[in-house]
């Protein structure tokens, strides 16, 4: 009886072990929250079934098609398939992994991810009070100081 | 020509609605956003408000002031105020209007198309692309979007979109005044729907986030400030003749200081507003913009509709309301491109309306089912795939790029230097309660000419390293089509504007309220 409770415990250990450095089987690259904090630490995962995990090169574009689009390499994931990262800006960015020098499609992955600001930038809020207040209270002005129709 | 057969507004709110309506197209609701988005999000309004003071405001009130003056069309306006070389100009503009009205209605047709995939096969996961047989298959909507193109079934939506328009030109003004009445509300209350969802999304709100926060460095950036005055330009759908148009069937008292400033904060208090809604969607589910008003159209946006959360339903419903919107929005403003022409014709010629009904609608169709040819040209969809696609792409560079500013160049000439951007200014003043300063006469003297100048020459020297569409796949019709369509619109269109021009003299010049009361 003990022994069988050992053995049980012992392959719950390997299972929940297992489970702990998996990362999903199908091809590509993921992430652990779908809304990351902007500087706030989080992990991307990459997964493969048969190439090293470790020989993809992973990538994030801040702000893709636009002119302040920029691309920081962010180094190889472990051997698990896990790397770190801290986004440095909110918005849309684009996530790639890549094995150096392959242009199979199988072999290289990206993931659209939305990084949140966590709050409104006291810019942003200025600048949206700006344009509506320019907008909307140049309109209504005009109303205002117009003839009635 | 008597005011009766030209038709006249019924209410100044009317003749508001009609403007904004307009001005209010299909670019206002999934262009501005992501051109911002482009030029740095919040840094961009900078630019973009400079650019509203200093050129859009100014211009509209130009081309309102002179309908409001003549009492005439675009090109008898130009003609009166100008003689011959400037009812050229003004035909030029208004040949370049008639060219994106063709394939702008052929858009709608799309849209149309893509309203009817809404209630359902847009939002399957993929689609057999049967024409396109080298991809096979693609993720919808983009496999919906080019399976659509690629059928001669769109020729029927293009000849519906058009019936409509004609419809409404046909009835004449106060037709396309309540038209605009209903519509524009509309307009406002589909938004409004669109940004209460966009908000309520999770995470949408740092979508709005994301659009005003500004990236300054950007600010140093002439591609920027050159992107926020082409937006202003064209937003305001300035260069066209149709404001000069529609004002002329103002009474002789219009305000014409409030109505431009009205009319101009209302549109880009519109697109300020779809930015907002389009983008709390977009960041919620992770989409990345594009500067490209048929992308975001047809395949930016349907997607992020696509992911929204509640089951097909309300996918379903969401998708038919931005395509009804989008519909409203186009329709509103093919209606007054055609009636510009339509106008100018029935001051040059003293056609009958009913006549210019029916020459639209051999020509305007004929040119709109050019532009939504299905035959492939491109096969493993490299660049546009269709041949009518690849036209619209060819047309909308000289046409939109170039023919708008140079007709709004050329207005900014003839009225502040030949005509005198202060006797203009003097007429508005008599009957506005706001008095236009005398920077006014700067501005279209000196600033709006230097900065269209700019524009167009930056421009055409981007042509010189190799005409626009030259890298293009196109089976069949490569290397000739781009130079094709440069020489439709350039030769093209000079050739028409002179043979317009010389047709016909105005014999009857109607007076101007000054002149009766001299």
């Amino acid at each position: 009886m003990k022994r069988t409770l050992i053995l049980g415990m012992l392959l719950l250990f390997c299972f929940f072990s297992l489970q702990a450095i998996a990362t999903p089987e199908k091809p590509g690259i993921g992430i652990k929250d779908n809304y990351p904090l902007k500087d706030q630490a989080i992990q991307i995962y990459v997964s493969h079934a048969t190439v090293p995990l470790e020989r993809f090169q992973v990538s994030v574009t801040y702000r893709p098609n636009s002119m302040v689009s920029r691309t920081e390499e962010l180094g190889h994931p472990d051997a698990n398939g896990y790397l770190n990262w801290t986004p440095k800006d909110a918005g849309v960015t684009i996530l790639k992994a890549t094995l150096p020098g392959s242009k199979d499609k199988d072999l290289n992955f990206s993931k659209q991810v939305s990084v949140r600001y966590g709050s409104f930038p006291l810019m942003g809020l200025l600048i949206f009070l700006l344009a509506s207040l320019t907008l909307f209270g140049g309109l209504a002005w005009t109303l205002v100081k117009s003839k009635p129709a | 020509m008597a005011a009766t057969e030209r038709g006249q507004w019924q209410s100044r709110f009317g003749f508001i609605m009609a403007a904004a309506g307009s001005a209010i197209g299909l670019g206002n609701i999934v262009f501005f956003g992501a051109n911002a988005y482009k030029y740095g999000a919040g840094a961009f309004y900078l630019p973009y408000l400079i650019a509203l003071f200093c050129v859009g405001i100014p211009v509209m009130v130009l081309e309102l002031g002179l309908g409001s003056y003549t009492r005439r069309a675009f090109p008898p306006s130009l003609h009166k105020i100008a003689g011959r070389m400037g009812e050229f100009w003004g035909w030029f503009a208004l040949i370049s209007a008639t060219l994106i009205t063709m394939y702008y209605i052929t858009i709608l047709a799309w849209c149309l198309g893509m309203l009817l995939g809404a209630l359902g096969p847009l939002w399957q996961p993929e689609q057999t692309l049967t024409a396109f047989k080298e991809v096979g298959k693609l993720p919808n909507p983009t496999g919906y979007f080019f399976e659509m193109i690629s059928q001669w079934s769109t020729v029927i939506f293009v000849i519906l979109i058009w019936a409509a328009n004609l419809w409404v030109v046909a009835k004449g003004v106060q037709t396309i005044e309540w038209v605009n009445k209903i519509f524009l509300p509309l307009m406002w209350l589909f938004m409004g729907l669109l940004i209460v969802r966009g908000i309520t999304l999770p995470n949408g709100l740092d979508g709005l986030y994301l659009l005003f926060t500004p990236n300054f460095e950007v600010m140093g950036n002439i591609e920027v400030w050159k992107g926020a005055f082409s937006q202003i330009f064209f937003t305001l759908s300035l260069g066209f003749g149709i404001m000069t148009a529609y004002a002329s069937y103002l009474p002789e008292d219009a305000d014409q200081v409030s109505n431009p400033l009205i009319i101009s904060f209302m549109n880009c208090g519109f697109e300020f507003l779809a930015g907002i809604a389009i983008f709390t969607m977009l960041f919620s589910f992770s989409i990345v913009p594009k500067a490209s008003t048929l992308s975001m159209t047809f395949f930016v946006i349907p997607e992020g509709i696509a992911r929204m959360p509640g089951g097909p339903l309300l996918v379903s419903a969401f998708g038919v309301l931005f395509f009804v919107l989008l519909l409203l929005a186009g329709i509103t403003s093919s209606v007054s491109l055609v009636e510009g022409l339509a106008s100018a014709l029935i001051d040059k010629f003293s056609s009958s309306r009913g006549a210019l009904v029916r020459v639209f609608a051999a020509v305007g169709c004929l040119g709109s089912v050019a532009f939504a040819l299905p035959l492939i040209v491109d096969p493993s969809l490299a660049s546009n795939g269709t041949l009518g696609l690849t036209l619209i792409d060819l047309v909308d560079h000289w046409a939109f790029g170039y023919g708008l500013l140079i007709g709004g160049l050329m207005e900014c000439i003839l009225v502040g230097w030949v005509f005198g951007a202060k006797r203009l200014r003097e007429h508005i003043n008599i009957h506005a309660r706001i008095k236009l300063p005398a920077l006014f006469d700067l501005l279209i003297k000196w600033v709006i000419p230097a900065v269209l100048l700019f524009i167009i020459g930056s421009s055409a020297w981007q042509e010189l390293k190799g005409i626009y569409g030259h890298d293009f796949v196109i089976q069949g019709f490569q290397p000739w089509l781009p130079w094709l369509c440069f020489a439709i619109f350039a030769a093209g269109g000079a050739i028409l504007a002179l043979v317009l021009t010389l047709a016909k003299d105005y014999h009857q010049p109607l007076q101007t309220e000054e002149e009766q009361s001299a």
